[in-house]
């Protein structure tokens, strides 16, 4: 029996054998079995540096191959498009995605523990660098925010929102990170709401919803920032 | 033309454990260990020492490559990163790979070891996808893996780690 409970040790303990076996996990295998032990852990954080297979499944770097054609005449978006790091399907029945015009809209919630990431505002953390969606790498993305303040509770002496001023679009060729989506979602809820801020963020959850438009020329990613969305 | 049972080159392996396994050299040739092996030194009759398998593990090894005799060679590009990373496991392949742990493993190593590209993808695939949707403590007793960290590394990493399980 203790040969039976030795040889997966031994092949588990080889970090060229991790390696090969981690290209077939998915993102969240991906970010648990950094945890399982040291051997996987320095494995994976040595392929987040150098692997661009596991790059782009943990989306710190845009898919050339990815196909926006495909993904965007489905009814429901595979995870691999949306970064499923932060963000998850509001309400997946409600979900919709159309290929009308090439165009795809879709709204999502940010995830509690996105929330709360958000208010930690953790300047070191991993997803920062992370893109918020899988598009064609060589378009420039735009993110430009607008608050809805949608079902929100009564918070009464608050401006509703509107557009928050172009300085806050966030412009970057390459694809959008989670980081800079972050930083314009706060800048965008912070700036509307001078007052109640922490009383405003806990009471809400916020909501992503993005527009898509998809054209030879170019690809424009509209975001509207708000906090409509109950859990 | 293929070659005929009667006319088809065979070779012996020896494996770690001093057993002799005649294959077809055609079947042999999946690994590009003793395809190398074979082209180096000439095939003369002799038998090719495998020192890192043993005979039950060569048998399945030769026995998925007796399957596999036809399918394409691996490219040269072929790594980790240039394969598709689907964990689709053709049909034949998976009742293959139904054992237990132990032989699970050893026919990862054999295939590491023996250079068969696609043999090692089908034994981490299948690793792969014991690992999906485990949580680590969960992956660590399927596999019998000691949990090496101090507390205070758990403790970062369950702080790093804590969205990832609000799903």
């Amino acid at each position: 029996m203790e040969t039976a409970s030795r040889s997966p040790h031994r092949a588990l303990l080889l970090p060229e054998l991790i390696h090969e076996i981690i290209h077939y996990l998915d993102f969240y295998s991906l970010i648990r079995c950094q945890s399982v032990s040291r051997v996987f852990r320095l494995v994976i954080q040595r392929a987040i540096e150098s692997s661009p297979a596991v790059q782009k499944t943990l989306f710190l770097l845009a898919d050339a191959d990815f196909d926006f054609a495909t993904a965007s005449q489905g009814t429901d978006l595979s995870p691999t498009f949306i970064n499923p790091y932060l963000y998850r399907l509001s309400y997946s029945r409600r979900f919709t995605a159309t290929s009308t015009n090439g165009s795809l809209m879709g709204m999502l919630t940010l995830r509690p523990a996105a929330v709360a990431a958000l208010l930690r505002g953790d300047e070191q953390a991993s997803w920062r660098p992370m893109l918020a969606w899988q598009l064609p790498p060589k378009k420039s993305l735009s993110a430009e925010p607008h608050l809805d303040r949608g079902e929100a509770p009564d918070l009464s002496g608050r401006e509703d929102g509107g557009g928050v001023g172009e300085e806050s679009a966030v412009k970057r060729k390459g694809g959008i990170t989670l980081g800079s989506l972050m930083d314009l979602t706060r800048h965008t809820v912070r700036e509307q709401i001078q007052d109640g801020l922490e009383e405003y963020e806990e009471k809400c959850r916020y909501a992503v919803t993005w527009f898509l438009e998809s054209d030879p020329g170019s690809v424009k990613v509209s975001v509207s920032l708000g906090p409509g969305l109950y859990a | 033309m293929a070659a005929t049972s009667a006319d088809a080159k065979k070779v012996t392996l020896t494996t770690s454990d001093n057993a002799d396994l005649t294959v077809e050299r055609e079947v042999a040739e999946r690994s590009i260990l003793i395809k190398n092996l074979l082209e180096d030194i000439g095939d003369n009759g002799d038998a090719i020492p495998i020192p890192n398998v043993n005979e039950a593990v060569m048998k399945k090894v030769l026995e998925w490559c007796e399957q596999h005799r036809k399918d394409p060679p691996a490219s040269q590009d072929d790594d980790a990163d240039s394969r598709k990373k689907s964990t689709d496991i053709d049909e034949w392949d998976q009742k293959f790979m139904q054992v237990d742990q132990e032989m699970l493993f050893e026919i990862i190593l054999a295939a590491n070891y023996l250079d068969i590209k696609a043999l090692l993808d089908v034994g981490c695939k299948t690793v792969a996808n014991m690992i999906k949707g485990k949580s680590p403590d969960e992956i660590r007793k399927t596999f019998n893996i000691q949990n090496d960290f101090t507390p205070e590394e758990e403790d970062q990493i369950r702080r790093e780690n804590e969205w990832a399980e609000d799903r």
